[in-house]
């Protein structure tokens, strides 16, 4: 009953930070509630028993991307943009419309799928299904398991993300690095 | 009663309820924001909200192998990837017209 306790707080706190970072009129307020939002992810990710998902959460979104986010701000001026808060139009209207229908759809799949299951369905219950595995998690860790994981059967995706960092630092740096010609900028 | 008890012990659907409604935010976020940087926002909160998918399905469904922890490793990874490139684009950008305003980056269009 506390794990749900827990959870009822958690989730309140992630929805109301995300709608806040939505919301808000200047942008450092937004990025301070979509922090907020990251670190109460990671609560999401401990309850669910992912401990190390939980970490990187914490490492690569609340530090690294926060980070960027800040530095970005501050590199842009963003004194005279107050006036970019959303107002009552039909692009408003239109978007509340279509985001509002996807979350229509997508209750209405989770509500199908649990009255086709039944709600006595192992996997709609909050009995886990593998009392031993999750012993094991609860006690050892989930970073074995994703280790081993990570280095025998996704062995390919792997090497191929590591790639893709590569390049995507190398890109970053060309991208954003100013040009040395002259006249070539604008 | 007994429903209420239902509603109040947290099971998979909680956690894919909350991860629709965060996926929600998300979306109008990005649909109705002139703001770059908050584009860049709405667009990682969806992220997150896809993980949170993975992980309760990993944590009801596949215990033993974990797989939907090992593809939300993944998706963290390339994510980090997007976000830092977005950021040095804007940056790019920037220089050339100094604006966050999504409105006034047409010239692909003019």
């Amino acid at each position: 009953m506390l794990e749900s306790l827990f959870f009822f707080v958690i989730a309140g706190i992630t929805l109301l930070s995300a709608l806040l970072a939505v919301v808000s009129h200047k942008i450092v307020y937004s990025s301070i509630s979509v922090i907020i939002t990251f670190f109460s992810v990671a609560g999401i990710f401990f309850l669910l028993n992912a401990d190390f998902l939980g970490v990187s959460q914490i490492i690569i979104y609340s530090t690294g991307i926060a980070i960027l986010i800040l530095f970005a701000i501050m590199l842009t001026d963003q004194g005279k943009e107050m006036k970019l808060w959303f107002d009552l139009s039909l692009k408003t209207i239109l978007s509340f419309v279509i985001a509002s229908s996807f979350l229509f759809i997508v209750l209405i799949s989770i509500f199908n799928v649990l009255k086709y299951f039944g709600y006595s369905s192992q996997s709609f219950n909050h009995v886990l299904p593998v009392a031993s595995a999750a012993a094991s998690i609860k006690t050892g860790g989930s970073a074995i398991v994703i280790g081993k994981q990570l280095l025998t059967v996704y062995l390919l995706p792997f090497e191929a993300v590591s790639i893709l960092l590569l390049a995507a630092i190398v890109g970053c740096i060309a991208v954003a690095k100013k040009s040395k010609v002259k006249g070539d900028q604008a | 009663m007994t429903i209420i008890i239902k509603i109040l012990s947290v099971s998979l659907v909680h956690y894919l309820v909350l991860a629709g409604l965060m996926f929600f935010i998300g979306l109008f976020g990005l649909l109705t924001s002139k703001n770059i940087l908050k584009m860049l926002i709405s667009l990682e909160i969806m992220l997150n909200s896809i993980n949170i998918n993975f992980a309760a399905f990993a944590n009801y469904t596949d215990l033993i192998n974990l797989r939907g922890q090992v593809f939300s490793l993944f998706v963290m990874a390339v994510a980090a990837a997007e976000i830092a490139l977005a950021l040095g684009i804007l940056i790019a950008l920037y220089r050339n017209k100094p604006t966050v305003n999504i409105l006034e980056h047409r010239e692909l269009k003019d």
